[in-house]
């Protein structure tokens, strides 16, 4: 096979970035399309370094892992966007950059000056990507924001959980994720415009609004018949008609799906493992397992007992690989632990090492979220604190030396 | 230029091959924005939202919001991709498109004669997205799931729920709603490398790899330090409170996150400054932490008195982060959605008219609406198989008896 030549899209793409708590999942994206991504941070280091985990549980400035995650393969440069010197610097960066993405408190922008018609004003064409709890105009707009409130406000943590406690997040940040990816989308679509049309384009994202694209047909389910969907635990969700889908094995746990025409290959691997459901395969004979002329809830719930004490005595990858085998709906309930020891993850090469100067050695990071020879992921490491002060300074922007010192010594950098 | 940004990808068309959420979801954000993406379907392989629950001002495949939900201003044809003749019906199609997506179980388009090996013959500046559930190769590439099971596998399951319970998992299939824009951003990239380029590629996207940027920082906890992440509940670990409160009425609650002293300060303000809130184990982070527990129980107190939104916005008007955990009607009455006009009335034709969700954001403060609601099922025959691809109508009846086009 002839081997592509491999280019990055998005190589000659500058982004600014200027997000805050939500947003840099989606930057990230940018950077591993090719962009040059300049994560833009205050001269103290951007908040999201103070996150723990630490690498080896040391808190130092370069060893978060949420800063790692959101940071890989992007510049880092310091700014203090609260002096005049740090604003006019920021500036001279919007001129030579291509998109600006921005997560910060809404007003906070204009209230510097730096408000999306100002910035036009030195680069007409200027794709700027705004994310924020509600969006920047509304009754909700100036809201405190935080992502479990954005989760909680959107929809989806109404519909997570078990029913006998409050509705739950899902693990991390979704909300700040999802303005992130939804927003990178949004970015792209601008970026293809502004080459046919040259224009640019002001996008204001709402991550509540962008939440409410992970609800499945919860929403549209009350918007056709009223109906209210609640949380119901064990998984259960739209597509499993009610039915349990998390099940407790002997060493974790495994999601099954019953699906009306899969249960003849259960009942037959049941039976293949000895387990008795006799009684249960010549009763539900023919009977689908829910809907018209379905098998008695009885029987059904008969049926949940056996699969229950089945799934509980096996390990789960002997489940899934039987099932699976069997054309059955059925998939590991994943550790971090599993997913690191995966033997697909790894023949699939997900994990990469890369090599982190700040850890004094090197680690197994997530890494490319696609495969494409003619387009290869950029992977990276994140930047240290103000890395790329020098190159981002005297190489892009043409600053002497003795001017960045000036900027270093007054703090604007 | 169209006033809702409706034709920034015009001129671009999309042979979408795929199903259900997540790679329907991806292309559709091309559609709104004018690429004409054109999905295949057949009677002998129903998308699963054609058959979902509930079904709008009838019964059948042409009444389910579900499957318009993810579908919107796309065109739609019936062909039997298993017929033997429906191969080269296919491969036309497929040399008068820039882009093919598909989610079917990897060897499955080989199969049927429509690999990217023989297709980038046929048209060698191709773009092919395939996004299966675990990509294309892999010991696992063959296993079959749908999103409500593959967020299991993605990891986010296991990390969803309570420390001392069963995990939760989320309830809807939420690997698809982040498959899907992390595969929109590729294609896009994709489409533009190839417009710099000429030249196309095959992507293999697995929904699994593209979800396990979920996680956050979860993995890399694993690889570097060997420790393994545990669900938590709602809680935070530089928040207190950070939670979830019962408030009045049935199974409403509000949600509240305490991040700086300011906002625990507002909180105080908000609660009219109980002695409970003052005393020295409610005093810092680090003591309303080590107290936690107590600390909801008080906090819940509270906010039990109170109707959920009345809480939020007393607390908001205290710079207090809090926001209701809406349920779909909430959602439906919620002012800022309703400023942002969110929820569009778009006319189906067999549905009526029938409120889809915006994309989240606005262009120059304009909102992309989509011209058209989703298509009926076949309901492009005609323009594709006679207008675009040049059948007569001798040609396209003689496929339509032999059930090539349905």
């Amino acid at each position: 096979m002839t081997a592509f030549p491999s280019h990055l899209p998005l190589h000659a793409l500058r982004v600014l970035d200027l997000t805050a708590e939500m947003g840099s999942i989606g930057t990230r994206l940018l950077a591993g399309l090719g962009a040059e991504v300049i994560r833009i941070e205050p001269p103290g280091g951007h908040a999201d370094r103070r996150r723990p985990p630490f690498a080896g549980n040391e808190p130092g400035v370069e060893r978060s892992l949420v800063w790692f995650q959101f940071s890989a393969g992007k510049l880092g440069i310091t700014l203090n966007l609260d002096q005049e010197d740090g604003r006019a610097i920021f500036r001279r960066l919007v001129a030579v950059a291509d998109v600006l993405v921005e997560s910060q408190p809404v007003g906070r922008l204009a209230e510097l000056g730096l408000d999306y018609g100002n910035l036009c004003a030195i680069r007409p064409d200027l794709i700027q990507l705004s994310l924020s709890p509600f969006g920047q105009a509304g009754p909700y707009s100036r809201f405190a924001g935080s992502d479990l409130i954005e989760v909680a406000m959107g929809g989806l943590m109404y519909l997570c959980g078990d029913p006998d406690r409050p509705p739950v997040r899902v693990t991390a940040e979704q909300a700040y994720a999802q303005a992130g990816i939804q927003g990178t989308v949004a970015a792209l679509v601008a970026v293809w415009q502004h080459a046919v049309t040259g224009e640019g384009a002001l996008i204001d994202l709402s991550a509540e609004e962008a939440m409410t694209w992970t609800l499945a047909n919860n929403r549209l389910t009350y918007s056709g018949t009223g109906a209210i969907t609640k949380r119901a635990g064990g998984g259960r969700a739209d597509l499993s008609g009610g039915n349990r889908i998390i099940y407790p094995c002997a060493d974790g746990y495994v999601g099954f799906l019953r699906r009306s025409d899969g249960h003849i290959a259960l009942h037959h691997w049941l039976d293949d493992e000895h387990v008795e459901t006799g009684m249960i395969v010549a009763d539900l004979q023919g009977k689908p397992l829910y809907g018209e002329g379905a098998a008695s809830p009885e029987l059904r719930a008969r049926l949940e007992q056996v699969l229950q004490s089945f799934f509980a005595t096996h390990k789960k990858r002997d489940l899934v690989r039987e099932g699976q085998r069997r054309n059955l709906i059925i998939a590991e309930v994943a550790s971090p632990g599993d997913l690191v020891e995966s033997d697909h993850l790894r023949q699939r090469g997900f994990f990469e090492r890369i090599d982190v100067p700040q850890f004094g050695g090197s680690v197994m990071a997530p890494g490319a979220p696609f495969v494409s020879r003619a387009m290869p992921w950029k992977s990276g490491r994140p930047p240290g604190l103000g890395e790329h002060n020098l190159f981002v300074y005297e190489t892009l922007l043409g600053l002497e030396r003795d001017e960045v010192i000036t900027l270093r010594a007054i703090g604007a950098i | 230029m169209a006033s809702s940004y409706g034709s920034i990808f015009e001129g671009i068309r999309i042979a979408d091959f795929s199903w259900v959420i997540a790679a329907p979801l991806a292309t559709q954000y091309l559609a709104v924005h004018g690429a004409e993406v054109i999905r295949i379907e057949s009677s002998h392989r129903l998308d699963t939202l054609r058959t979902n629950l509930p079904m709008i001002n009838g019964v059948g495949p042409d009444h389910n919001p579900y499957y318009a939900s993810y579908n919107m201003n796309k065109l739609g044809i019936r062909l039997n991709l298993r017929h033997p003749r429906a191969v080269g019906l296919a491969t036309m199609l497929i040399a008068n498109c820039d882009a093919v997506v598909e989610n079917f179980t990897p060897g499955t388009l080989e199969r049927l004669g429509l690999g990217y090996s023989k297709l980038r013959h046929v048209r060698p500046d191709l773009v092919m997205l395939s996004m299966a559930l675990g990509g294309q190769t892999g010991p696992e590439s063959s296993y079959k799931g749908f999103g409500t099971v593959i967020q299991g596998s993605a990891g986010i399951t296991h990390l969803t729920g309570w420390p001392d319970r069963d995990p939760a998992g989320t309830g809807v299939a939420y690997t698809d709603f982040f498959a899907g824009p992390v595969a929109a951003s590729v294609l896009i990239a994709a489409l533009m490398l190839r417009k710099q380029t000429g030249l196309g590629q095959h992507i293999d996207l697995s929904q699994q790899e593209a979800s396990l940027y979920a996680l956050d920082a979860a993995l890399l906890q694993q690889t570097v330090n060997g420790v393994q992440e545990m669900r938590n509940g709602n809680r935070h670990p530089a928040a207190a409170p950070h939670g979830v409160y019962a408030c009045r009425g049935d199974d409403r609650w509000i949600a509240i996150a305490v991040f700086t002293d300011a906002q625990w300060r507002g909180f105080l303000e908000a609660a009219d400054r109980p002695a409970w809130g003052f005393r020295p184990q409610f005093e810092t982070f680090v003591a309303r932490k080590a107290h936690e527990d107590e600390l909801d129980r008080l906090v819940g107190q509270w906010t039990a008195a109170f109707d959920a939104h009345a809480a939020m916005r007393l607390l908001q008007q205290h710079g207090v982060p809090a926001g209701v955990v809406q349920d779909a009607r909430d959602l439906t009455q919620d002012p800022q959605l309703q400023f942002r006009n969110h929820f569009l009335d778009l006319a189906h034709p067999m549905m009526g008219d029938f409120p889809f969700d915006s994309l989240p954001y606005r262009m120059n403060g304009v909102q992309p609406v989509p011209a058209h609601a989703a298509p009926l099922l076949g309901q492009d025959n005609a323009e594709i198989f006679k207008g675009l691809l040049g059948l007569s109508s001798a040609e396209y009846e003689d496929l339509e008896k032999a059930g090539v086009i349905e």
